[in-house]
Protein backbone atom coordinates (compact mmCIF):
# COMPACT_ATOMS: atom_id res chain seq x y z
CA UNK A 1 0.00 0.00 0.00
CA UNK A 2 2.83 2.38 0.88
CA UNK A 3 4.47 1.65 -2.43
CA UNK A 4 1.27 2.57 -4.21
CA UNK A 5 1.03 5.94 -2.54
CA UNK A 6 4.68 6.60 -3.27
CA UNK A 7 3.97 5.85 -6.91
CA UNK A 8 1.03 8.24 -7.02
CA UNK A 9 3.07 11.04 -5.51
CA UNK A 10 5.89 10.36 -7.89
CA UNK A 11 3.70 10.63 -10.98
CA UNK A 12 2.07 13.74 -9.58
CA UNK A 13 5.44 15.37 -9.07
CA UNK A 14 6.76 14.46 -12.51
CA UNK A 15 3.61 15.86 -14.03
CA UNK A 16 3.92 19.02 -11.98
CA UNK A 17 7.48 19.65 -13.08
CA UNK A 18 6.50 19.25 -16.71
CA UNK A 19 3.61 21.56 -16.12
CA UNK A 20 5.75 24.19 -14.49
CA UNK A 21 8.03 24.28 -17.47
CA UNK A 22 5.10 24.65 -19.85
CA UNK A 23 3.32 27.17 -17.65
CA UNK A 24 6.38 29.34 -17.42
CA UNK A 25 6.67 29.50 -21.19
CA UNK A 26 3.04 30.24 -21.82
CA UNK A 27 2.82 32.74 -18.95
CA UNK A 28 5.77 34.70 -20.24
CA UNK A 29 4.40 34.70 -23.76
CA UNK A 30 0.86 35.58 -22.85
CA UNK A 31 2.09 38.32 -20.55
CA UNK A 32 4.41 39.66 -23.18
CA UNK A 33 1.66 39.88 -25.79
CA UNK A 34 -0.60 41.73 -23.39
CA UNK A 35 2.21 44.01 -22.25
CA UNK A 36 3.20 44.86 -25.81
CA UNK A 37 -0.33 45.94 -26.59
CA UNK A 38 -0.85 48.02 -23.47
CA UNK A 39 2.59 49.58 -23.58
CA UNK A 40 2.33 50.41 -27.25
CA UNK A 41 -1.15 51.92 -27.10
CA UNK A 42 -0.43 54.00 -24.03
CA UNK A 43 2.97 55.24 -25.18
CA UNK A 44 1.77 56.04 -28.68
CA UNK A 45 -0.76 58.50 -27.32
CA UNK A 46 1.73 59.87 -24.79
CA UNK A 47 4.37 60.34 -27.50
CA UNK A 48 1.91 62.40 -29.50
CA UNK A 49 1.26 64.76 -26.59
CA UNK A 50 4.96 65.00 -25.75
CA UNK A 51 5.78 66.02 -29.33
CA UNK A 52 2.87 68.49 -29.24
CA UNK A 53 4.14 70.10 -26.01
CA UNK A 54 7.74 70.36 -27.16
CA UNK A 55 6.71 71.81 -30.51
CA UNK A 56 4.46 74.49 -29.05
CA UNK A 57 6.70 75.36 -26.12
CA UNK A 58 9.43 76.35 -28.55
CA UNK A 59 7.01 78.39 -30.65
CA UNK A 60 5.46 80.20 -27.71
CA UNK A 61 8.84 80.91 -26.13
CA UNK A 62 9.86 82.76 -29.25
CA UNK A 63 6.70 84.83 -29.40
CA UNK A 64 5.19 85.11 -25.95
CA UNK A 65 3.05 88.16 -26.60
CA UNK A 66 1.05 86.37 -29.27
CA UNK A 67 -0.45 83.97 -26.74
CA UNK A 68 -2.30 84.29 -23.42
CA UNK A 69 0.07 84.67 -20.51
CA UNK A 70 -0.78 81.36 -18.94
CA UNK A 71 -0.04 79.38 -22.13
CA UNK A 72 3.59 78.59 -21.47
CA UNK A 73 2.94 77.45 -17.92
CA UNK A 74 0.12 75.20 -19.05
CA UNK A 75 2.26 73.68 -21.80
CA UNK A 76 5.07 73.02 -19.35
CA UNK A 77 2.64 71.45 -16.89
CA UNK A 78 1.42 69.19 -19.68
CA UNK A 79 4.95 68.17 -20.65
CA UNK A 80 5.96 67.54 -17.03
CA UNK A 81 2.92 65.36 -16.55
CA UNK A 82 3.64 63.39 -19.73
CA UNK A 83 7.21 62.83 -18.61
CA UNK A 84 6.06 61.07 -15.45
CA UNK A 85 5.29 58.26 -17.86
CA UNK A 86 8.15 55.82 -18.20
CA UNK A 87 8.62 52.90 -20.48
CA UNK A 88 8.88 50.62 -17.46
CA UNK A 89 5.55 49.49 -16.22
CA UNK A 90 4.80 51.18 -12.92
CA UNK A 91 2.11 49.48 -10.85
CA UNK A 92 1.72 52.53 -8.63
CA UNK A 93 0.43 54.72 -11.41
CA UNK A 94 -3.17 54.45 -12.51
CA UNK A 95 -2.75 54.64 -16.29
CA UNK A 96 -6.29 55.71 -17.06
CA UNK A 97 -6.22 58.50 -14.50
CA UNK A 98 -2.89 59.76 -15.81
CA UNK A 99 -4.06 59.66 -19.41
CA UNK A 100 -7.32 61.46 -18.61
CA UNK A 101 -5.35 64.15 -16.83
CA UNK A 102 -3.02 64.47 -19.82
CA UNK A 103 -5.89 64.55 -22.31
CA UNK A 104 -7.57 67.31 -20.33
CA UNK A 105 -4.43 69.44 -20.23
CA UNK A 106 -3.90 68.84 -23.93
CA UNK A 107 -7.39 70.08 -24.77
CA UNK A 108 -6.94 73.13 -22.56
CA UNK A 109 -3.64 73.91 -24.28
CA UNK A 110 -5.22 73.59 -27.73
CA UNK A 111 -7.91 76.01 -26.61
CA UNK A 112 -5.38 78.60 -25.44
CA UNK A 113 -3.28 78.21 -28.59
CA UNK A 114 -6.43 78.32 -30.73
CA UNK A 115 -5.34 75.22 -32.65
CA UNK A 116 -7.10 71.98 -33.49
CA UNK A 117 -5.34 68.71 -32.99
CA UNK A 118 -6.76 65.30 -32.37
CA UNK A 119 -4.91 62.16 -31.43
CA UNK A 120 -7.77 59.96 -32.46
CA UNK A 121 -10.97 60.59 -34.36
CA UNK A 122 -12.75 57.75 -32.69
CA UNK A 123 -13.58 57.29 -29.03
CA UNK A 124 -10.46 57.66 -26.92
CA UNK A 125 -8.78 54.46 -25.90
CA UNK A 126 -9.57 53.03 -22.54
CA UNK A 127 -7.06 51.23 -20.44
CA UNK B 1 -0.24 -29.00 -15.98
CA UNK B 2 0.36 -26.59 -13.13
CA UNK B 3 3.28 -24.98 -15.05
CA UNK B 4 0.96 -23.73 -17.78
CA UNK B 5 -1.30 -22.15 -15.26
CA UNK B 6 1.62 -20.56 -13.52
CA UNK B 7 2.83 -18.94 -16.79
CA UNK B 8 -0.59 -17.62 -17.59
CA UNK B 9 -0.92 -16.23 -14.13
CA UNK B 10 2.38 -14.30 -14.25
CA UNK B 11 1.54 -13.01 -17.74
CA UNK B 12 -1.76 -11.76 -16.49
CA UNK B 13 -0.17 -10.15 -13.48
CA UNK B 14 2.34 -8.34 -15.63
CA UNK B 15 -0.40 -7.02 -17.88
CA UNK B 16 -2.35 -5.89 -14.85
CA UNK B 17 0.73 -4.20 -13.45
CA UNK B 18 1.31 -2.37 -16.73
CA UNK B 19 -2.26 -1.24 -16.87
CA UNK B 20 -2.10 -0.08 -13.28
CA UNK B 21 1.12 1.81 -14.00
CA UNK B 22 -0.41 3.64 -16.95
CA UNK B 23 -3.52 4.43 -15.04
CA UNK B 24 -1.53 5.97 -12.19
CA UNK B 25 0.57 7.91 -14.62
CA UNK B 26 -2.45 9.26 -16.48
CA UNK B 27 -4.46 10.13 -13.44
CA UNK B 28 -1.88 11.62 -11.10
CA UNK B 29 0.48 12.82 -13.75
CA UNK B 30 -2.18 14.86 -15.48
CA UNK B 31 -3.43 16.37 -12.26
CA UNK B 32 0.10 17.33 -11.33
CA UNK B 33 0.72 18.76 -14.77
CA UNK B 34 -2.36 20.97 -14.64
CA UNK B 35 -1.38 22.25 -11.20
CA UNK B 36 2.12 23.00 -12.39
CA UNK B 37 0.93 24.90 -15.43
CA UNK B 38 -1.47 27.07 -13.46
CA UNK B 39 1.06 27.86 -10.77
CA UNK B 40 3.88 28.76 -13.13
CA UNK B 41 1.74 30.64 -15.62
CA UNK B 42 0.36 33.03 -13.02
CA UNK B 43 3.80 33.70 -11.59
CA UNK B 44 5.23 34.54 -14.97
CA UNK B 45 2.40 36.61 -16.47
CA UNK B 46 3.56 39.75 -14.69
CA UNK B 47 7.18 39.23 -15.70
CA UNK B 48 6.12 38.67 -19.29
CA UNK B 49 3.84 41.70 -19.17
CA UNK B 50 6.53 44.03 -17.86
CA UNK B 51 8.92 42.78 -20.52
CA UNK B 52 6.40 43.31 -23.33
CA UNK B 53 5.30 46.63 -21.87
CA UNK B 54 8.79 48.19 -22.05
CA UNK B 55 9.30 47.05 -25.60
CA UNK B 56 5.85 48.17 -26.71
CA UNK B 57 6.17 51.48 -24.92
CA UNK B 58 9.53 52.52 -26.34
CA UNK B 59 8.28 51.86 -29.84
CA UNK B 60 4.88 53.41 -29.15
CA UNK B 61 6.52 56.66 -28.02
CA UNK B 62 8.38 56.89 -31.32
CA UNK B 63 5.27 56.24 -33.37
CA UNK B 64 3.21 58.79 -31.42
CA UNK B 65 5.83 61.48 -31.92
CA UNK B 66 5.90 60.80 -35.65
CA UNK B 67 2.12 60.96 -35.81
CA UNK B 68 2.10 64.44 -34.25
CA UNK B 69 4.88 65.76 -36.45
CA UNK B 70 3.12 64.56 -39.60
CA UNK B 71 -0.17 66.08 -38.52
CA UNK B 72 1.60 69.36 -37.87
CA UNK B 73 3.38 69.25 -41.19
CA UNK B 74 0.21 68.43 -43.12
CA UNK B 75 -1.61 71.33 -41.49
CA UNK B 76 1.22 73.61 -42.46
CA UNK B 77 1.25 72.41 -46.08
CA UNK B 78 -2.51 72.74 -46.41
CA UNK B 79 -2.35 76.35 -45.31
CA UNK B 80 0.17 77.19 -47.98
CA UNK B 81 -0.40 77.39 -51.69
CA UNK B 82 -0.27 73.93 -53.15
CA UNK B 83 1.29 73.37 -56.52
CA UNK B 84 1.70 70.27 -58.65
CA UNK B 85 5.16 69.52 -57.33
CA UNK B 86 4.10 69.20 -53.72
CA UNK B 87 0.85 67.41 -54.47
CA UNK B 88 2.43 63.97 -54.71
CA UNK B 89 4.46 64.51 -51.59
CA UNK B 90 1.47 65.75 -49.65
CA UNK B 91 -0.41 62.64 -50.69
CA UNK B 92 2.35 60.37 -49.40
CA UNK B 93 2.52 62.32 -46.15
CA UNK B 94 -1.24 61.98 -45.74
CA UNK B 95 -1.03 58.24 -46.33
CA UNK B 96 1.76 57.78 -43.83
CA UNK B 97 -0.07 59.94 -41.31
CA UNK B 98 -3.29 57.96 -41.66
CA UNK B 99 -1.31 54.74 -41.34
CA UNK B 100 0.29 55.89 -38.10
CA UNK B 101 -2.96 57.15 -36.70
CA UNK B 102 -4.55 53.74 -37.18
CA UNK B 103 -1.50 51.66 -36.35
CA UNK B 104 -2.13 48.77 -33.97
CA UNK B 105 0.50 46.94 -31.96
CA UNK B 106 0.08 43.67 -33.81
CA UNK B 107 1.00 45.28 -37.10
CA UNK B 108 4.45 45.92 -35.67
CA UNK B 109 4.78 42.91 -33.41
CA UNK B 110 3.76 40.33 -35.96
CA UNK B 111 3.87 36.55 -35.71
CA UNK B 112 7.16 36.68 -37.61
CA UNK B 113 8.63 39.05 -35.09
CA UNK B 114 7.74 36.66 -32.29
CA UNK B 115 9.14 33.71 -34.14
CA UNK B 116 12.39 35.38 -35.04
CA UNK B 117 12.80 37.26 -31.79
CA UNK B 118 13.97 40.32 -33.69
CA UNK B 119 15.02 43.38 -31.82
CA UNK B 120 13.83 45.81 -34.48
CA UNK B 121 10.46 45.04 -36.02
CA UNK B 122 10.63 45.16 -39.79
CA UNK B 123 7.45 47.13 -40.14
CA UNK B 124 8.78 49.83 -37.85
CA UNK B 125 11.93 50.20 -39.92
CA UNK B 126 9.80 50.68 -43.03
CA UNK B 127 7.76 53.35 -41.34
CA UNK B 128 10.77 55.19 -39.97
CA UNK B 129 12.47 55.15 -43.36
CA UNK B 130 9.40 56.52 -45.12
CA UNK B 131 9.04 59.15 -42.41
CA UNK B 132 12.66 60.25 -42.73
CA UNK B 133 12.43 60.44 -46.51
CA UNK B 134 9.32 62.58 -46.45
CA UNK B 135 10.41 64.95 -43.72
CA UNK B 136 14.02 65.41 -44.73
CA UNK B 137 13.91 69.01 -45.77
CA UNK B 138 10.89 70.19 -43.93
CA UNK B 139 10.80 72.81 -41.27
CA UNK B 140 8.22 72.41 -38.58
CA UNK B 141 7.22 75.98 -38.05
CA UNK B 142 3.90 77.67 -38.62
CA UNK C 1 -54.35 85.23 -6.78
CA UNK C 2 -53.96 84.35 -10.44
CA UNK C 3 -50.97 82.15 -9.74
CA UNK C 4 -49.53 80.09 -11.23
CA UNK C 5 -49.03 82.18 -14.32
CA UNK C 6 -48.58 80.28 -17.52
CA UNK C 7 -46.00 81.61 -19.96
CA UNK C 8 -46.43 80.49 -23.54
CA UNK C 9 -43.93 81.16 -26.25
CA UNK C 10 -41.47 78.38 -26.72
CA UNK C 11 -42.40 75.80 -29.33
CA UNK C 12 -40.47 72.90 -27.90
CA UNK C 13 -39.65 71.60 -24.42
CA UNK C 14 -38.30 74.25 -22.09
CA UNK C 15 -35.08 73.06 -20.48
CA UNK C 16 -34.02 75.76 -18.10
CA UNK C 17 -34.67 79.10 -16.50
CA UNK C 18 -32.25 81.57 -15.03
CA UNK C 19 -33.44 84.48 -12.89
CA UNK C 20 -31.54 87.71 -13.12
CA UNK C 21 -29.69 88.39 -9.86
CA UNK C 22 -30.33 92.11 -10.11
CA UNK C 23 -33.76 92.72 -11.59
CA UNK C 24 -37.10 91.02 -11.73
CA UNK C 25 -36.80 89.06 -14.93
CA UNK C 26 -35.67 85.66 -16.08
CA UNK C 27 -34.47 83.97 -19.24
CA UNK C 28 -35.52 80.58 -20.54
CA UNK C 29 -34.04 78.21 -23.08
CA UNK C 30 -35.57 75.47 -25.15
CA UNK C 31 -35.36 72.64 -27.65
CA UNK C 32 -36.62 75.23 -30.14
CA UNK C 33 -33.05 76.67 -30.13
CA UNK C 34 -34.13 79.99 -28.69
CA UNK C 35 -33.67 82.03 -25.55
CA UNK C 36 -36.56 84.12 -24.30
CA UNK C 37 -36.50 87.01 -21.88
CA UNK C 38 -39.51 87.32 -19.58
CA UNK C 39 -40.66 90.29 -17.51
CA UNK C 40 -43.80 90.90 -15.48
CA UNK C 41 -46.30 93.14 -17.21
CA UNK C 42 -48.46 93.63 -14.14
CA UNK C 43 -47.43 94.78 -10.67
CA UNK C 44 -49.14 91.80 -9.05
CA UNK C 45 -47.00 89.57 -11.25
CA UNK C 46 -49.99 87.72 -12.63
CA UNK C 47 -48.96 88.48 -16.16
CA UNK C 48 -45.56 88.13 -17.80
CA UNK C 49 -44.46 88.90 -21.32
CA UNK C 50 -41.65 87.79 -23.50
CA UNK C 51 -39.67 90.94 -24.23
CA UNK C 52 -37.05 89.36 -26.41
CA UNK C 53 -36.36 86.17 -28.34
CA UNK C 54 -32.81 85.22 -29.27
CA UNK C 55 -32.82 82.51 -31.85
CA UNK C 56 -29.88 82.69 -34.16
CA UNK C 57 -26.97 81.82 -31.95
CA UNK C 58 -27.22 78.07 -31.55
CA UNK C 59 -27.91 75.42 -34.14
CA UNK C 60 -29.38 72.92 -31.70
CA UNK C 61 -31.27 72.74 -28.42
CA UNK C 62 -30.17 75.28 -25.84
CA UNK C 63 -29.86 73.28 -22.65
CA UNK C 64 -28.84 75.71 -19.94
CA UNK C 65 -28.46 79.41 -19.14
CA UNK C 66 -26.75 81.36 -16.41
CA UNK C 67 -26.52 85.01 -15.45
CA UNK C 68 -23.26 86.22 -13.99
CA UNK C 69 -23.45 87.60 -10.42
CA UNK C 70 -23.61 91.20 -11.72
CA UNK C 71 -26.51 90.37 -13.96
CA UNK C 72 -24.92 91.89 -17.04
CA UNK C 73 -23.55 88.84 -18.85
CA UNK C 74 -25.58 85.81 -19.86
CA UNK C 75 -24.10 82.45 -20.79
CA UNK C 76 -26.02 79.89 -22.85
CA UNK C 77 -24.93 76.37 -23.61
CA UNK C 78 -26.18 74.08 -26.31
CA UNK C 79 -26.32 70.61 -27.77
CA UNK C 80 -24.37 72.14 -30.65
CA UNK C 81 -21.33 71.84 -28.32
CA UNK C 82 -20.83 75.59 -27.91
CA UNK C 83 -21.39 78.13 -25.15
CA UNK C 84 -22.68 81.57 -26.07
CA UNK C 85 -21.76 84.73 -24.19
CA UNK C 86 -24.25 87.62 -24.36
CA UNK C 87 -23.68 91.17 -23.17
CA UNK C 88 -25.26 94.58 -23.40
CA UNK C 89 -28.85 94.14 -24.45
CA UNK C 90 -28.43 90.55 -25.47
CA UNK C 91 -25.73 90.90 -28.03
CA UNK C 92 -23.76 87.73 -28.72
CA UNK C 93 -20.14 88.67 -28.07
CA UNK C 94 -18.44 85.28 -27.97
CA UNK C 95 -18.89 81.61 -28.72
CA UNK C 96 -16.80 79.24 -26.63
CA UNK C 97 -15.79 76.04 -28.36
CA UNK C 98 -14.00 72.97 -27.17
CA UNK C 99 -16.50 70.40 -25.96
CA UNK C 100 -16.84 67.42 -28.25
CA UNK C 101 -20.58 67.16 -28.04
CA UNK C 102 -23.69 68.38 -26.15
CA UNK C 103 -22.97 70.93 -23.44
CA UNK C 104 -25.37 70.25 -20.58
CA UNK C 105 -24.87 73.03 -18.07
CA UNK C 106 -23.15 76.34 -17.50
CA UNK C 107 -22.47 78.11 -14.21
CA UNK C 108 -20.69 81.26 -12.99
CA UNK C 109 -18.48 81.41 -9.93
CA UNK C 110 -19.44 83.76 -7.10
CA UNK C 111 -16.82 86.30 -8.13
CA UNK C 112 -18.04 86.28 -11.72
CA UNK C 113 -14.52 85.65 -13.02
CA UNK C 114 -14.89 81.93 -13.68
CA UNK C 115 -17.32 80.01 -15.84
CA UNK C 116 -17.79 76.25 -15.78
CA UNK C 117 -19.36 74.12 -18.50
CA UNK C 118 -19.97 70.38 -18.61
CA UNK C 119 -20.85 67.97 -21.34
CA UNK C 120 -21.79 64.52 -22.55
CA UNK C 121 -18.12 64.23 -23.49
CA UNK C 122 -17.58 63.55 -19.74
CA UNK C 123 -15.50 66.65 -19.18
CA UNK C 124 -15.86 69.84 -17.19
CA UNK C 125 -14.25 72.96 -18.64
CA UNK C 126 -13.28 75.97 -16.57
CA UNK C 127 -12.93 79.35 -18.27
CA UNK C 128 -11.68 82.65 -16.96
CA UNK C 129 -13.50 85.79 -18.06
CA UNK C 130 -10.77 88.18 -19.21
CA UNK C 131 -13.16 90.99 -20.09
CA UNK C 132 -14.63 92.20 -23.39
CA UNK C 133 -16.05 88.82 -24.24
CA UNK C 134 -12.66 87.17 -23.99
CA UNK C 135 -12.50 83.84 -22.17
CA UNK C 136 -9.47 81.67 -21.57
CA UNK C 137 -9.69 77.98 -20.88
CA UNK C 138 -7.84 77.32 -17.66
CA UNK C 139 -8.68 73.68 -17.25
CA UNK C 140 -10.31 70.66 -18.84
CA UNK C 141 -11.25 68.15 -16.17
CA UNK C 142 -11.63 64.63 -17.41
CA UNK C 143 -12.38 62.52 -14.34
CA UNK C 144 -16.05 61.64 -14.60
CA UNK C 145 -16.61 58.36 -16.39
CA UNK C 146 -19.90 59.37 -17.99
CA UNK C 147 -22.00 62.29 -19.21
CA UNK C 148 -21.77 65.28 -16.83
CA UNK C 149 -25.25 66.69 -16.25
CA UNK C 150 -24.74 69.71 -14.06
CA UNK C 151 -22.19 72.06 -12.53
CA UNK C 152 -22.66 74.47 -9.63
CA UNK C 153 -20.24 76.79 -7.86
CA UNK C 154 -19.94 77.30 -4.13
CA UNK C 155 -21.62 80.63 -3.22
CA UNK C 156 -18.41 82.17 -1.84
CA UNK C 157 -15.32 80.11 -2.62
CA UNK C 158 -13.84 78.88 -5.84
CA UNK C 159 -15.07 75.35 -5.34
CA UNK C 160 -17.02 73.64 -8.07
CA UNK C 161 -19.43 70.71 -7.83
CA UNK C 162 -20.32 68.52 -10.82
CA UNK C 163 -23.01 65.84 -11.13
CA UNK C 164 -22.88 62.92 -13.53
CA UNK C 165 -24.51 59.95 -15.19
CA UNK C 166 -21.74 57.95 -13.46
CA UNK C 167 -23.79 58.32 -10.22
CA UNK C 168 -21.23 60.54 -8.53
CA UNK C 169 -20.75 64.15 -7.56
CA UNK C 170 -17.23 65.51 -7.80
CA UNK C 171 -15.83 68.50 -6.03
CA UNK C 172 -13.07 70.54 -7.62
CA UNK C 173 -10.67 73.24 -6.58
CA UNK C 174 -7.40 74.58 -7.83
CA UNK C 175 -3.82 74.46 -6.68
CA UNK C 176 -1.93 77.32 -8.25
CA UNK C 177 -3.97 77.18 -11.42
CA UNK C 178 -4.04 73.40 -11.64
CA UNK C 179 -7.62 72.18 -11.14
CA UNK C 180 -8.23 68.81 -9.55
CA UNK C 181 -10.96 66.77 -7.95
CA UNK C 182 -10.54 66.71 -4.19
CA UNK C 183 -13.55 64.57 -3.43
CA UNK C 184 -15.97 62.14 -5.05
CA UNK C 185 -19.39 61.75 -3.42
CA UNK C 186 -20.89 58.32 -4.05
CA UNK C 187 -24.13 57.93 -2.15
CA UNK C 188 -26.65 58.08 -5.01
CA UNK C 189 -27.65 54.80 -6.66
CA UNK C 190 -28.10 56.29 -10.07
CA UNK C 191 -27.47 59.34 -12.27
CA UNK C 192 -27.14 62.57 -10.32
CA UNK C 193 -29.03 65.18 -12.31
CA UNK C 194 -28.54 68.39 -10.38
CA UNK C 195 -26.88 70.01 -7.38
CA UNK C 196 -27.25 73.30 -5.57
CA UNK C 197 -25.51 74.83 -2.57
CA UNK C 198 -27.30 76.59 0.27
CA UNK C 199 -26.63 80.25 1.02
CA UNK C 200 -23.60 79.51 3.21
CA UNK C 201 -22.06 76.88 0.99
CA UNK C 202 -21.76 74.57 3.98
CA UNK C 203 -24.53 72.39 2.62
CA UNK C 204 -25.04 70.87 -0.80
CA UNK C 205 -28.28 69.39 -2.12
CA UNK C 206 -28.28 66.74 -4.83
CA UNK C 207 -31.06 65.01 -6.73
CA UNK C 208 -30.98 61.85 -8.74
CA UNK C 209 -32.54 59.32 -11.03
CA UNK C 210 -32.77 57.21 -7.87
CA UNK C 211 -35.68 59.51 -6.90
CA UNK C 212 -34.00 60.78 -3.77
CA UNK C 213 -32.78 64.11 -2.45
CA UNK C 214 -29.59 64.16 -0.39
CA UNK C 215 -28.20 67.04 1.61
CA UNK C 216 -24.46 66.93 2.27
CA UNK C 217 -22.69 68.79 5.01
CA UNK C 218 -19.24 70.27 4.78
CA UNK C 219 -16.64 68.87 7.11
CA UNK C 220 -12.89 69.27 7.45
CA UNK C 221 -12.16 66.78 4.69
CA UNK C 222 -14.97 67.70 2.32
CA UNK C 223 -18.67 66.94 2.21
CA UNK C 224 -20.48 64.04 3.82
CA UNK C 225 -24.07 62.84 3.89
CA UNK C 226 -26.23 64.74 6.36
CA UNK C 227 -29.82 63.89 5.40
CA UNK C 228 -31.51 61.72 2.82
CA UNK C 229 -35.05 61.75 1.47
CA UNK C 230 -35.61 58.58 -0.55
CA UNK C 231 -38.63 58.31 -2.86
CA UNK C 232 -39.23 62.03 -2.76
CA UNK C 233 -40.48 61.72 -6.32
CA UNK C 234 -42.00 58.78 -8.18
CA UNK C 235 -39.58 59.17 -11.05
CA UNK C 236 -36.25 60.81 -11.83
CA UNK C 237 -35.68 64.14 -10.11
CA UNK C 238 -34.27 66.53 -12.71
CA UNK C 239 -33.64 69.77 -10.90
CA UNK C 240 -33.06 71.26 -7.46
CA UNK C 241 -33.06 74.85 -6.34
CA UNK C 242 -32.02 75.96 -2.85
CA UNK C 243 -33.36 79.42 -2.19
CA UNK C 244 -30.67 81.75 -0.89
CA UNK C 245 -33.45 83.88 0.55
CA UNK C 246 -35.96 81.65 2.31
CA UNK C 247 -33.72 78.57 2.61
CA UNK C 248 -36.34 76.25 1.15
CA UNK C 249 -35.37 73.50 -1.26
CA UNK C 250 -37.45 72.97 -4.39
CA UNK C 251 -37.23 69.83 -6.55
CA UNK C 252 -39.02 68.73 -9.71
CA UNK C 253 -39.01 65.69 -11.91
CA UNK C 254 -40.33 63.10 -14.29
CA UNK C 255 -43.37 62.42 -12.14
CA UNK C 256 -44.73 65.78 -13.28
CA UNK C 257 -44.68 67.21 -9.79
CA UNK C 258 -42.56 69.56 -7.75
CA UNK C 259 -41.87 69.62 -4.02
CA UNK C 260 -40.98 72.20 -1.41
CA UNK C 261 -38.76 70.85 1.33
CA UNK C 262 -37.54 72.40 4.53
CA UNK C 263 -34.09 71.60 5.87
CA UNK C 264 -33.16 71.64 9.52
CA UNK C 265 -29.41 71.20 9.97
CA UNK C 266 -29.74 70.36 13.65
CA UNK C 267 -32.05 67.40 13.17
CA UNK C 268 -30.60 64.00 12.40
CA UNK C 269 -32.75 63.66 9.34
CA UNK C 270 -33.38 67.27 8.63
CA UNK C 271 -35.56 67.08 5.49
CA UNK C 272 -39.29 67.72 5.79
CA UNK C 273 -41.64 67.78 2.83
CA UNK C 274 -43.77 70.90 3.17
CA UNK C 275 -45.83 70.74 0.02
CA UNK C 276 -46.16 68.73 -3.16
CA UNK C 277 -47.66 70.15 -6.35
CA UNK C 278 -48.89 67.34 -8.58
CA UNK C 279 -49.39 67.63 -12.32
CA UNK C 280 -47.75 71.02 -12.21
CA UNK C 281 -47.25 70.82 -15.96
CA UNK C 282 -50.05 68.36 -16.66
CA UNK C 283 -48.65 65.07 -17.92
CA UNK C 284 -45.29 66.56 -18.73
CA UNK C 285 -41.89 66.19 -17.14
CA UNK C 286 -40.70 69.25 -15.30
CA UNK C 287 -37.12 69.92 -16.36
CA UNK C 288 -36.14 72.85 -14.20
CA UNK C 289 -37.22 74.60 -11.03
CA UNK C 290 -35.74 77.84 -9.84
CA UNK C 291 -36.32 80.24 -6.95
CA UNK C 292 -36.24 83.96 -7.58
CA UNK C 293 -33.05 85.27 -5.91
CA UNK C 294 -34.42 88.73 -5.12
CA UNK C 295 -35.20 89.58 -1.53
CA UNK C 296 -38.57 91.14 -2.32
CA UNK C 297 -39.72 88.20 -4.39
CA UNK C 298 -38.37 85.26 -2.45
CA UNK C 299 -41.71 83.49 -2.71
CA UNK C 300 -41.54 83.33 -6.50
CA UNK C 301 -40.69 80.05 -8.11
CA UNK C 302 -40.47 79.24 -11.81
CA UNK C 303 -40.82 75.82 -13.42
CA UNK C 304 -40.09 74.76 -16.99
CA UNK C 305 -41.71 71.76 -18.64
CA UNK C 306 -41.74 69.39 -21.56
CA UNK C 307 -45.13 70.93 -22.39
CA UNK C 308 -43.29 73.98 -23.82
CA UNK C 309 -44.56 76.07 -20.93
CA UNK C 310 -43.10 78.01 -18.07
CA UNK C 311 -45.07 78.54 -14.93
CA UNK C 312 -44.42 81.16 -12.29
CA UNK C 313 -45.68 80.26 -8.82
CA UNK C 314 -46.09 82.17 -5.59
CA UNK C 315 -45.28 79.76 -2.79
CA UNK C 316 -47.14 80.19 0.44
CA UNK C 317 -46.75 77.44 3.01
Amino acid sequence: MEDLIHLEEMFHEYGRLDGIEQGQKSGLLEGKVLGLEKGFDFAKEMGYYIAFSEHWISIVEQNRVAYPERTLKQLNNLLDLCLTFHTENNLNIDPLKLMNNVRGKFKAACSLLKVHYSYSDTQALNF
Amino acid sequence: MSDIWEDEDSDYERKMADREWNRLQDQHGVIGYTEGVEEAKEQHLQVGFDDGYSIGASIGLQVGRMQFKLESLLAELKSKQEDKSTEQETKRLQELYTKLKNLKYDQIFTKEWFKNGHENPAELECIVNEYNNLTKNKLFNP
Amino acid sequence: MGMPVELKGHVDKVWQISWSPTELLFVSCSGDKSIRVWKPSKPDLTEWVCTKTLDSAHSRTIRSLAWNPDGNILASCSFDSTTGIWEKEYELVATLEGHENEVKCVSWSASGTLLATCSRDKSVWIWEAMGDGDFECIGVLQEHTQDVKSVAWHPHEEILASASYDDTIRLWKDDDGDWFSFQTLTEHASTVWAIDFDKSGDYLASVSDDQSLIVWKRSSSGYEVHSKYPNLHQRTIYSVSWSKQNNLIATCGGDNSFCIIEFNPDAENGLTLKKRYESAHGDSDINCISWCPLGNNSDLLATAGDDHLIRVWKIQL
